[in-house]
């Protein structure tokens, strides 16, 4: 039993009867699961049947916190949110980082589990190990940015960051946009599957968290706890990815993209983008304003806020992009002024939409313009040339009110392209069960693509090794480009460590240090005796356990697969020509058989589930 | 021989003048290795060793020779499943 690390109850939310209960999680699926994903998968597990919809009141939303979240351990503000997807049908899980997981703790919960559907709009209000619902009809209709502030105000607390934290949905949830965010923390967003669209559905406007509790932590001697903690974040943040992230952002990379073949140009009909310069970490730090903006206790500080200095939206402060966020809004929709991309970017978050999906929707509607298989009179005259920013944003304003083309957009990339019909099913980039892929053109890079395929929750279940090392998981070298056996590996063995890692409620980019260390840290804040093996066993085990979800609820191997846009050969630039296509099928069955599943079905096989604890 | 060099994240600090983003483009000699390279550009040691370096968009070695015509590219690894 866990002598620290965790609130030690979760809330269960009825929405339908009003009923707020706390329960005790039991002593074995906390150390089985440990945090975040592993309990939201967990519960989705036992309490999702087959036959529940994602719109099913009956469907789990479940805020999941881990054994680290609101402890001395910086970037510990991390949630994950779990649910039955409205975009695929399966499983998806979405983290974000920011505060929120903390706050969370620090009310009294290591996790909230919301079912049912409330009759009124209501949001939830947690302080100090109480619960209470509370009418939110005057907060129906506000953007994501809006509903946070109105709620720190209605709670006592004006500007950002301090005292409580409020994770909401913006008019896209409000509407079931089939891939709505919950955005929490102004600028963190966890998005993956539509989660928001599932907490809409359900009318549950916001989450409000706040209070003083301390996190039990088993081990006493304080020096050790402040050493084992240090040396895991040093070994992070002087890692040379960490530095680089530091430095220059994850847009620090976007150059790096552009010239190495990655970067998603106008919905991946191009692979070259000359004004990529300008979009680069270093041009976007130097040109624009910054102040640093960190997430909870987080030394590493990678977050900032961004002025806007040139350009049509010279003035304009938001939160700097990610890397994704930046080529969504301008390379992959032609927008060749960054300043254009972060004010889009700033939007979708505020509209409260999955930046993958929005991106891939709006670059989808984009190409059937140019190609005639959408015009004018189908848009509602609004004219989706590349590049015309006035345009993407009147679209995305239209996707989060469901209203003309923007409804039918609001179906995620996978429907809308049925829907439209007319050849548009080759050009949707998409992964098979219904997700858009993470913000790259992942043709320049299998791992992402193969990952993409094959992740059982939306995003992407393990690392890509092309350009870093995995001594820790038998990978000391990089692995080869497009290597049809390393990719499928790499992907098997990278996944239980991510997934281990997002039991944790830590940012992924202070997740960069010794594995060990990470395991050092979690045992002396609970008290487990967990070693590498057992750790990686834990991401394992939630892996397989979300794989079965997926199969009760219909999956086979043809859903671990791609659009045909990603099987296509990439058009032009550093990789022209290349394309998954002729290998992808003996790449799936060498993974299957690698994460011990049936080469044929992708079902696991009794010995795995067996030496993982999991029932067949 | 020439070749073209490109730098990206915290390495566009041993830029010899503002080519961001962009090759620029070295006249070596024969025989001259990337681990020459690296030296030539004041890398240090240790941020060489942890850089990832690939010749014409393959991984290479430090103790590889170059040929006219090369394109190198060095960054820092790019860790996570997202990036
Ligand atoms: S590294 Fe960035 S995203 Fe992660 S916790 Fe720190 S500031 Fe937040």
């Amino acid at each position: 039993m866990a002598r620290g690390g965790y609130a030690g109850k979760i809330l269960r939310v009825d929405l339908t009867a009003r009923e707020l209960k706390d329960e005790v999680l039991s002593p074995q699926v906390l150390r089985q699961f440990v945090g975040g994903t592993g309990i939201g998968a967990r519960v989705l597990y036992d309490e999702v049947p087959a036959g529940v919809e994602p719109y099913d009141p009956q469907n789990r939303l479940i805020f999941a916190t881990g054994p680290l979240n609101g402890t001395l351990v910086p970037g510990s503000g991390t949630f994950a949110v779990v649910t039955r997807s409205p975009l695929s049908g399966f499983a998806s899980a979405g983290h974000a980082n920011g505060f929120f997981g903390a706050r969370l703790k620090h009310a009294g919960y290591d996790a909230v589990v919301v079912h049912g559907c409330s009759p009124d709009w209501v949001y939830l209000y947690l302080n100090d190990g109480r619960a209470e619902l509370r009418d939110a009809a005057w907060l129906v209709g506000k953007d994501s940015w809006e509903t946070e502030m109105a709620l720190r105000e209605q709670h006592g607390q004006k500007g950002m960051d301090i005292g409580l934290s409020v994770a909401c949905i913006g008019p896209a949830g409000e509407n079931r946009v089939r891939f709505a965010a919950i955005c929490s923390d102004r600028g963190h967003v966890a998005s993956s599957g539509g989660p928001g669209a599932v907490m809409g559905s359900k009318r549950l406007k916001a989450i409000v968290a706040e209070g003083s509790r301390g996190i039990p932590v088993h081990e006493r001697d304080l020096a050790r706890l402040k050493g084992l903690i240090k040396g895991w974040i040093d070994s992070a943040s002087s890692s040379p990815f960490g530095r680089a992230v530091s430095k220059g952002g994850t847009a620090g990379f976007f150059s790096a993209a552009e010239n190495m073949g990655w970067l998603p140009v106008r919905n991946l009909t191009a692979n070259l983008f000359p004004d990529h310069p300008s979009f680069d970490g270093a041009s976007l730090r130097s040109t624009f304003k910054t102040k640093p903006r960190a997430c909870h206790a987080c030394t590493f500080a990678h977050c900032l806020l961004m002025q806007v200095t040139t350009g049509p939206y010279k003035g304009l402060v938001v939160e700097e992009p990610e890397y994704e966020g930046l080529a969504a809004w301008g390379s992959n929709v032609g927008i060749v002024d960054a300043g254009t991309a972060l004010m889009l970017n700033d939007l979708n978050d505020r509209l409260g939409m999955d930046l993958k999906e929005a991106t891939f929707c709006a670059s989808l509607a984009m190409e059937c313009y140019a190609r005639g298989i959408l015009n004018p009179d189908d848009t509602d005259g609004l004219d989706l040339s590349w590049g015309n920013a006035g345009a993407v944003e009147e679209l995305l304003r239209r996707i989060a009110r469901r209203e003309g083309l923007g409804g039918l957009l609001a179906e995620g990339v996978m429907r809308s392209s049925q829907r439209i019909g007319n050849g548009a099913q080759e050009l949707a980039v998409y992964a098979k069960k219904g997700f858009a892929p993470h913000v790259h053109d992942p043709r320049g890079r299998w791992s992402i693509l193969f990952g993409q395929a094959v992740s059982n929750m939306g995003s992407i279940e393990g690392s890509s090794l092309e350009l870093s090392a995995a001594p820790d998981l038998g990978f000391p070298e990089p692995i080869p480009f497009f290597s049809k056996e390393m990719v499928p590996k790499a992907q098997a063995r990278t996944g239980p460590k991510r997934q281990f890692e997002d039991t944790l409620g830590i940012c992924m980019f202070l997740c960069q240090g010794s594995l060990q260390g990470m395991v050092d840290t979690l045992n002396a804040v609970t008290g487990y005796d967990l070693d590498k093996a057992r750790a990686l066993e834990v991401g394992e085990r939630i892996i397989n356990l979300l794989r079965l979800f997926n199969v009760r609820h219909g999956l086979t191997p043809d859903d671990d697969s791609l659009s045909p846009r990603l099987r296509e050969a990439i058009p032009e630039g550093a990789h022209r020509g290349r394309s998954i296509d002729s290998v992808f099928e003996e790449m799936r069955r060498a993974y299957y058989a690698e994460m011990g599943w049936d080469p044929e079905t992708g079902r696991p096989l009794p010995q795995t589930l067996q030496r993982l604890g999991l029932e067949g | 021989m020439k070749v073209a060099v490109r730098l990206y994240a915290q390495l566009m600090d041993y830029l010899p003048h503002d080519t961001m983003g962009h090759p620029f483009e070295l006249t070596l000699e024969e025989g001259t290795t990337i681990g020459d390279l690296l030296a030539r550009l004041g890398i240090p040691q240790e941020a060489a060793s942890s850089s990832i370096l690939l010749v014409n968009g393959e991984h290479g070695r430090p103790s590889q020779g170059l040929k006219e015509g090369d394109g190198i590219s060095i960054l820092p690894p790019i860790c996570g499943g997202k990036l």
